[in-house]
């Protein structure tokens, strides 16, 4: 009854989330103790006592954020480029099953699936970013690097789109 | 219980609707994380430790 395409998204949206809070926080603290930076816990999350030193914090701690995401990309960009089940070389497979790690070799639905989900989360923290440096509270940088791996990795699953496409 | 078509496919809009609704409120969760830091209030808008005001 429930659309299978929706709960596969959920599914695999959830760890994500996760993965990019806890980089959140443990980078907001990381790089406020690296950079001597004094940091209060309230009641409304970390404080800061000046502007600019928020600034600097917020800024390095969304291309965490962004370079976080980066390796979750990789990681389903390289399963979807090498081991997907429609153009995964025969001699690599044959090696993958000889070693009984055939559940390296997924389907079209769950790569794209993932794909999906953590693009999707790539390109809301690019709007994300572009609104607080927008407002004064980013470095500006930050948003074109993140708009630039945004561009680079929808290039990429493209392309294994099109390789998928040509070969059925 | 038996279930009319019309019936049906109204119980499965509203679910994938609320389905929808929880797939994009788990995607804004990291964005809504960006709020979990701030500036005190009454805070310097300078580098801490600098003067803002202007010598008289």
């Amino acid at each position: 009854m429930f659309s299978k395409i929706l709960i596969k998204l959920i599914d695999e949206a959830i760890v994500p989330a996760l993965y990019l809070i806890t980089v959140r926080i443990v980078s907001l603290v990381f790089i406020s103790r690296s950079l001597d930076i004094p940091i209060n816990l309230g009641p409304s999350g970390f404080m800061y006592t000046s502007q600019s030193d928020y600034m600097q914090v917020n800024s390095y701690s969304l291309l965490f954020m962004v370079l976080a995401l980066c390796l979750g990309l990789l990681h389903v960009i390289v399963k979807s480029l090498v081991f997907h089940d429609t153009h995964i070389s025969p001699p690599l497979a044959a090696k993958l099953h000889s070693f009984k790690a055939q559940h390296l070799i997924q389907n079209s639905f769950h790569l794209y699936s993932q794909g999906v989900v953590w693009l999707a989360y790539l390109y809301f923290l690019t709007i994300g970013a572009g609104l607080m440096s927008l407002f004064g509270l980013l470095y500006a940088w930050i948003t074109y690097v993140s708009l630039g791996f945004a561009v680079l990795f929808t290039y990429i699953f493209i392309l294994d789109a099109e390789k998928e496409i040509n070969e059925s | 219980m038996k279930v009319n078509k019309p019936e049906y496919f109204e119980i499965k809009f509203a679910t994938d609707l609320m389905l929808l609704i929880l797939l994009l409120a788990l995607l804004a969760l990291p964005v809504a994380s960006l709020g979990l830091s701030g500036v005190q209030p009454g805070a310097s808008p300078q580098i801490a430790g600098s003067s803002t005001s202007s010598p008289r």
